[in-house]
């Protein structure tokens, strides 16, 4: 049997996405830290965003990922028009 | 056939939920049946989250799941992880280890869940004294490999509400009785394990669950799954039960014959 790991207690962020529709993190995740759950939320901008291009879909930069805190407090927003460089357009 | 009897006392026990398992495939008689009944177990009670066999770690046990969700997981060296197969009560989450101790991912518990370690020697003993049993035992990984090629297909060639769609009817399938998908059950994993397992962001699997729901396909919330189309989700994730349900009918399978 493995050894048990530390346990220690991780913050938890919520992932908002607001595109098409909204769509509220009602789970949450739980990252290292601030940074760690922004990463994710990129991450998570990007990958929704290719998906859109893959199926021949408009893409709106104005679409949005919020990291917000377990208190509601909206620590982070990550607007798709930021998260791309688009050339020759 | 000689004693072909159901020694297995219903799911009341779980060596019996997984011996009932074995015997939707294999032909077993009373003594094959009871020989699986009497395997030697020692429970483990697992937390959520807790990964209780390592990446290469060499393992002695078989795992059976009792309750919750077992994964298997492999990670890339940024430590993103593919879960590479689910099991539920009544599966051997690692049968083949017996045969193979080492290689074939970590093991973590998605959720609280208890397990029944069997030690591969036990498993082997069983297996060499009557040649069905390694046979259903054999099947039984091949079953594995049929759901790991369907997993390998839906995260590389499936849209991501397509991979959903296909995940929830798979375990459907895999919950239910006499070959009929189960339309309600409990799946307690988060959003970001589902994750894991279809190779998405938990915020993309968020917003492709309202997508199935929008759709009328299905709900998911807390856990519980509620399936709502049966027909038109099963055809949103392309799903085809022929890989789990195709050796069924255990009279199809020949028993074992060796001529000398």
């Amino acid at each position: 049997m493995a050894a048990c790991r530390a346990f220690t207690r991780m913050p938890r962020y919520y992932l908002n996405l607001y595109n098409d529709v909204d769509v509220v993190d009602e789970e949450g995740g739980e990252f290292a830290d601030q940074a760690a759950a922004e990463a994710a939320a990129v991450r998570s901008a990007r990958e929704l965003m290719a998906e859109h291009v893959m199926a021949g879909l408009p893409l709106d930069l104005n679409h949005r990922v919020e990291v917000v805190t377990g208190d509601g407090t909206v620590v982070s927003v990550l607007r798709f028009g930021d998260l791309i460089t688009i050339k020759g357009g | 056939m000689q004693g072909s009897m159901d020694v297995s006392s219903g799911e009341q026990t779980p060596l019996g939920a997984f011996l009932n398992r074995i015997m939707q495939r294999s032909v077993l008689t009373a003594d094959e049946q009871q020989a699986i009944l009497d395997l030697p177990t020692q429970t483990v009670h697992l937390r959520g989250k807790q990964d209780f066999v390592h990446i290469n770690e060499q393992v002695a046990y078989s795992c059976l799941v009792v309750s919750g969700v077992i994964a298997r997981v492999g990670q890339t060296a940024k430590g993103a992880r593919q879960i590479t197969s689910v099991h539920l009560p009544g599966e051997m989450a690692d049968l083949h280890s017996a045969v193979r101790p080492i290689g074939l991912g970590g093991m973590t518990a998605l959720c609280p869940s208890t397990i029944l370690r069997i030690s591969h020697g036990a498993i082997r003993q069983v297996a060499a004294r009557f040649p069905a049993i390694a046979e259903a035992f054999w099947r039984d990984c091949m079953l594995e490999s049929a759901i790991l090629l369907q997993w390998l297909l839906n995260v590389g060639r499936r849209d991501a509400q397509t991979r959903l769609a296909h995940i929830f009817c798979e375990v459907a399938v895999r919950l239910g009785r006499n070959r009929t998908a189960a339309c309600q059950y409990d799946f307690p994993v988060t959003q970001e394990q589902l994750g894991d397992a279809a190779a998405m962001t938990s915020v993309h699997v968020n917003r492709s669950l309202r997508a199935l729901h929008a759709r009328g396909l299905l709900t998911v919330t807390r856990g519980r799954v509620t399936i709502h189309q049966w027909e038109a989700l099963a055809r949103a994730g392309e799903f085809d039960p022929t890989y789990l349900l195709a050796d069924m009918e255990p009279h199809r399978q020949e028993r074992l014959r060796i001529s000398v």
